[in-house]
């Protein structure tokens, strides 16, 4: 499998979407030569975005729409997450480390974590979100972060 | 949820579910809270049976270390998967938990 494509509505006590999340991002990240902790890695990076649309964007609203969409081409795996909440504060929190004793503040450490490249767009009242992790030996770097609104 | 819990003589060793999430983080919190100020402030939280957990899920461990060393305890985790260790060990948490290989080892190391 080389691409990933996911539809769901939010709602923030179902996680029936992580299993087709993992599923389906297990296949392509297999294809992509990653191994199961790189692929996990990025799996807790998705299902932080995506809480983020949920908790955020949507302020825990139910029935919102989400879009999960994934590709592999030779240089990298990128995903785009779209949603139609409020648009995300800028500048996008910088992934620094939380303080250890503090109990949030760790999810765009997670994120940056797994994906170097972070692009977000609102185009048309929609958030776009592009994450974007280069594939080892394919001479690509990561992208640099843009905001576009 | 219910978390699965037993008492070995002081120490609280709490069960955590295969998935800790924003979906049920906020009653594992309740639960965890709930257990250690019961006791006596030393708990040994199992993660044999998680196999994932998101930042929310991490909160929920965060705050029963707060709460265990509120009462002059500490929290002790077990039986963490690479996966699982990966993940604090990203967000810089193993720095603040003593983190044992089985419970057994995690209770002792109260006594």
């Amino acid at each position: 499998m080389t691409s990933l494509h996911l539809q769901f509505t939010s709602n923030p006590t179902d996680i029936s979407w992580h299993k087709a999340l993992e599923r389906q991002l297990t296949a392509l990240a297999q294809a992509a030569g990653l191994d199961a902790l790189s692929s996990t890695g990025l799996q807790f990076a998705l299902v932080e975005a995506v809480n983020n649309i949920m908790e955020h964007a949507y302020a825990n609203e139910r029935r919102r729409p989400i879009d999960v969409s994934g590709r592999q081409d030779p240089r990298c795996l990128t995903f785009v997450l779209r949603d139609r909440g409020i648009p995300m504060p800028l500048p996008l929190p910088d992934g620094s480390p939380a303080d250890p004793m503090a109990e949030s503040g760790r999810g765009w450490q997670i994120i940056r974590a797994a994906f170097p490249g972070v692009c977000y767009e609102r185009i048309d009242g929609e958030n776009v979100l592009t994450l974007t992790r280069p594939l080892i030996g394919s001479g690509a770097t990561p992208g640099a972060e843009s905001n576009t609104t | 949820m219910s978390l699965e819990h037993h008492r070995e003589q002081d120490v609280d060793v709490v069960h955590l579910p295969p998935r800790l999430v924003m979906a049920n983080a906020g009653e594992a919190r309740s639960e965890l809270k709930a257990i250690i100020s019961s006791g006596k402030g030393k708990v040994v939280v199992n993660l044999a049976k998680t196999e994932f957990m998101d930042s929310s899920g991490l909160a929920v461990i965060v705050a029963g270390l707060q709460a265990a060393r509120k009462m002059d305890g500490d929290l002790h985790l077990a039986h963490m998967s690479d996966t699982i260790r990966a993940l604090f060990e990203l967000t810089r948490l193993h720095t603040v938990f003593q983190i044992f290989d089985d419970e057994a080892g995690a209770v002792a190391a109260f006594k």
